[in-house]
């Protein structure tokens, strides 16, 4: 027998993962067979796994997973850091105070939807297409770069990602896809331009009619149908949140100009409705502009340029759904030597730094740029015939200046251990490990 | 000791360091676990590919999303791999406070996943604990119990746990760390039987 693994580290890893879910005993000769193992390497290296209790004996020729392979499961799953501890016992204090009054967060049932994926298995070296709407913004070049991390931790495992960026326009977006296709792929990745794009749904459920898995991340198409999972965030968190912090930060009134993402794509009109419930729950708060922006630094200082001539006085709050726009309109008040008003926003480092050093009153939601590592890891799952969820939210933080939670908004970071002063203006902080890899750049 | 045994240790040096959470690089693995850097680099890459070892939001290694198959797989609750995360981060930002999924052997509670509060920051998590009586769960019911050693009005460990599902091994529940003043602990047992419920749901395919 071919002895295929490199080194005993990933045989043990090949080992305990072929193990189901209820912990049924195996036969020896399966898992040497499995982990195409030698049979001297693999009983030596099975009794070696028992000794040091990763393996139980089950019965004569069968093992299982041990007791110490329940350790596995212990471990943080987020951690809200940065808040030292005499600020914890501040706001622990207050907190409790609010408890019982403390709104149930909606529950998403679909996140607990799973998909069985044994139709798609394949054996490696796998090969990926991944059709990303554009790298029109940081946080798109953001998260390519974690991709491109997935990617450099599977290059001992010969893992190909074909990457195509469609410019933002879908009829490039579905010629792209052809070419992947044509190219040869096991699965397609697609970041979808708009939501509205029925040529693109269709196509897309032609292809997984075929056979073809597909994940979708951040964007998903018009109809989900052809989707094995989605990877994305909460939109709804990040536009509910931030409108009741800002709405609680201005005591329930003021004037609020609203300046939201791209028209049209699934994030950007998520985010806005759930601003808006929140927003009415308030009725002296007056919603004076709602605008569409390109997620770019130009078009939110734009909008406050077309703001500031239309209503003349600033507003008390500019709610946007990503600091990259945000950051615009901070500097455009900053220029224009007017005192910022409480903003909403964040991904963006410079929105930290300038927050911060003009001691802006904000709350900031990263959407999460590590979405893409996370949706190369599901789309390997799918490949590897293991069970994925049908839609995946990859956490997202609160992160809050000193001295500015509200009632029923706490800080799961603080803005000042959040923000990255050794790092460029337009670094994206939500990236993940790919952050401060050096050499992997979109 | 032989390379089979060696690769072993090694594998276990390398799995028990998300443990302290701050080890952030593979240099510092490497120094942890007093494993040479080129062997400590190859193998946290192909772990970290692998899904058994991962990197927080800042930055420090931890159990990945495979080892965390592993671990529950091993008691005989792998089916709730997949849900635990998003039911785990509802809860405590629901609450506020820690959730947890653990399993409950004798008077011994393994901890397993949870997610950390920020009303319960006040000590770390532990991987297990003894339980200050032996706990009689069964489903449909919440059950406070303290974890480690109890002072007097200390409040801070208690916790209460929901069972989830049960197997030759032990039992598998879902706990929470209840607040300090006692008159908020019923708003976040409620949301522990909701997570319970979401726990209990039969998989839908």
């Amino acid at each position: 027998m071919v002895d295929k693994m490199r080194s005993n580290i990933q045989r043990i890893s090949a080992v305990l993962k072929g193990f189901d879910s209820l912990n049924t005993p195996r036969s020896t000769h399966a898992i040497i067979s499995d982990v195409s193992m030698s049979r001297s390497t693999g009983f030596a290296l099975l009794r070696a796994l028992v000794v040091g209790g990763w393996l139980e004996r089950a019965n004569h020729g069968f093992l299982r997973l041990g007791p110490k392979a329940f350790g596995l499961a212990f471990g943080s799953l987020d951690l809200p850091q940065g808040l030292g501890q005499s600020s914890w016992l501040v706001a622990t204090a207050r907190s409790n105070r609010n408890q019982a009054q403390l709104p149930e967060l909606e529950w998403d049932p679909t996140l607990i939807e799973t998909v069985q994926t044994e139709q798609f298995q394949k054996p490696g070296p796998h090969r990926i297409g991944f059709s990303n709407a554009s790298l029109s913004n940081v946080w798109r070049r953001a998260m390519m770069q974690s991709v491109k991390y997935a990617r450099y931790l599977r290059e001992r495992q010969h893992l190909k990602i074909t990457f195509r960026h469609a410019q933002d326009d879908p009829a490039v977006q579905i010629s792209q896809i052809k070419e992947l296709v044509k190219g040869g792929i096991d699965i397609l990745m697609v970041s979808a331009i708009t939501t509205h794009d029925a040529d693109l749904s269709d196509y897309l459920a032609e292809l997984a009619a075929g056979g073809l898995p597909i994940v979708a991340v951040d964007r998903r198409p018009k109809n989900p149908v052809s989707l094995v999972s989605f990877i994305t965030a909460s939109d709804r968190r990040i536009g509910r949140i931030s409108a009741l912090w800002m709405a609680e930060h201005l005591k329930g009134k003021g004037r609020i100009w609203m300046l939201s993402g791209r028209q049209g794509t699934s994030p950007a009109m998520r985010r806005q409705q759930e601003a808006l419930a929140a927003f009415a729950e308030f009725p002296s708060l007056l919603i004076e502009s709602i605008s569409a922006t390109n997620w770019t630094p130009e078009s939110g200082g734009n909008v406050i340029n077309d703001c500031l001539q239309k209503y003349g006085n600033p507003p008390d709050g500019v709610w946007c759904d990503s600091g990259l726009q945000g950051v615009g309109s901070m500097q455009r008040f900053f220029e224009l030597g007017i005192k910022i008003p409480a903003h909403t926003g964040g991904d963006l480092n410079e929105m930290y730094r300038l927050g911060l050093q003009q001691k802006v009153p904000f709350v900031a939601l990263d959407y999460p740029a590590s979405m893409g590592a996370r949706s190369v890891e599901i789309a390997l799952d799918i490949l590897g015939g293991r069970p994925v969820p049908r839609r995946v939210e990859v956490p997202v933080q609160i992160v809050l200046p000193r001295g500015f939670e509200t009632e029923n908004v706490k800080a799961d970071r603080w803005a000042e251990t959040h923000v990255a002063w050794d790092m460029p203006n337009d670094t994206i902080l939500s990236q993940g490990p790919s952050l401060r890899r050096i050499g992997v750049r979109a | 000791m032989n390379p089979h045994e060696k690769a072993v240790d090694v594998f276990e040096r390398l799995m028990a360091s998300p443990l302290s959470g701050t080890i952030r690089s593979a240099s510092q693995l490497a120094q942890s676990t007093q494993i040479p850097g080129s062997t400590v680099h190859r193998h946290a890459a192909f772990l970290e590919s692998e899904g058994m070892l991962g990197k927080g939001p800042d930055g420090a290694f931890r159990h990945g999303s495979a080892a965390s198959r592993i671990g529950l797989s091993a008691m005989g609750f792998g089916d709730h791999a997949l849900r635990v995360e998003p039911i785990l981060l509802w809860l405590r930002q629901s609450s506020r406070q820690t959730s947890f999924l653990a399993v409950i052997q004798g008077r011994t509670l393994l901890m397993g996943p949870h997610s950390n509060g920020r009303n319960s920051q006040n000590f770390s998590i532990r991987s297990s604990y003894d339980l200050d009586h032996c706990p009689d769960i069964s489903y449909g019911s919440d059950n406070r119990f303290y974890l480690g050693e109890r002072t007097e009005n200390d409040r801070q460990r208690l916790v209460s746990l929901a069972c989830v599902a049960r197997s030759k091994t032990g039992v598998c529940v879902v706990g929470i760390f209840l607040p300090s003043a006692p008159e908020n602990c019923a708003t976040t047992e409620n949301l522990l039987r909701s997570a319970q419920e979401r726990f209990l749901q039969p998989a839908n395919q």
